[in-house]
């Protein structure tokens, strides 16, 4: 990644079709995230469609998990965005319909988390947000990258920038951008659930500790068995 | 502004930013672990 970050001020010239190319380099950094995100709301959708069908808890975790690294990468996006506006529009934020999309999709995710704590009971609160994380994975695509293409709304962004609109040294340094931040993210994820998988480990053995909830609760149908 | 300054403010509001939650997601697992 640090030679993304060289190739992005070292190796892509300014872009031509921006009204200050050299800040165009922005993209390397903005648009990884941007993409990033819907991948990984995608991820959340696909683990709460399979914790909704298997009942495993743990999918529930994956999909928490995929959902908060997409959480990261939103509000990324709509800083680093804010930043590209700044330096191309003049004006730290436009209203533009991507800009309004973004923060809607953030506050939908928002709700997933607030949704998750107010459920004590772990196999309510999988099944609650995995229904959640279906539709809001269905829908974050389309209220990101589908309304705002509509004729009715006037975006300030570029658009076709990522089918064939960049310069060889561009698609380079771009894509090579993506792979890194979803490496990076990716790790995320890996370290997220480890946390989930720890403290599951936790609450396991505290259950079954003499004098714990757990062991009392067998204690008690024993006796009464007996 | 020179315009790189603003490539290099949203480079640094991507790293900072990932770099940020690593670590506390890193701290979180290495406090927990201690627990186990």
């Amino acid at each position: 990644m640090a030679a993304v970050i060289a190739a992005a001020f070292l190796y892509a010239g300014p872009a031509a079709n921006f009204m200050h190319p050299d800040a165009a380099r922005i993209i390397f950094f903005h648009v990884p995230l941007a993409i990033l995100l819907i991948v990984w709301y995608l991820i959340a959708a696909v683990f709460g469609a399979l914790s909704l069908r298997t009942g495993d808890l743990g999918h529930d975790a994956r999909a928490a998990c995929a959902a908060e690294v997409g959480l990261v990468c939103t509000i990324l996006a709509t800083i680093s965005g804010s930043v590209f506006a700044r330096a191309q529009w003049l004006t730290w934020w436009n209203w533009d319909p991507k800009q309004i999309a973004i923060v809607i999709v953030m506050f939908i995710y928002l709700a997933y988390f607030a949704l998750r704590s107010q459920v004590p009971d772990e196999e309510r609160r999988a099944r609650l947000s995995a229904v959640y994380a279906i539709l809001a994975g269905i829908a974050s695509p389309f209220v990101l990258a589908v309304i705002p293409q509509l004729p009715v709304f006037q975006s300030l962004h570029p658009s076709g920038t990522i089918t064939g609109g960049m310069s060889p040294d561009y698609r380079l340094v771009f894509w090579s951008s993506i792979l890194g931040f979803w490496g990076i993210t990716a790790w995320l994820y890996q370290l997220r659930l480890r946390i989930w998988r720890v403290e599951h480990q936790i609450a396991m053995r505290d259950w079954t500790l003499p004098g714990s909830p757990g062991t009392s609760g067998v204690a008690e149908v024993v006796t009464h068995h007996e | 502004m020179n315009d790189l300054y603003w490539v290099l403010a949203a480079a640094l509001v991507a790293w900072i930013g990932l770099f940020a939650y690593l670590l506390f997601v890193e701290k979180r697992v290495r406090d927990l672990e201690e627990r186990l």
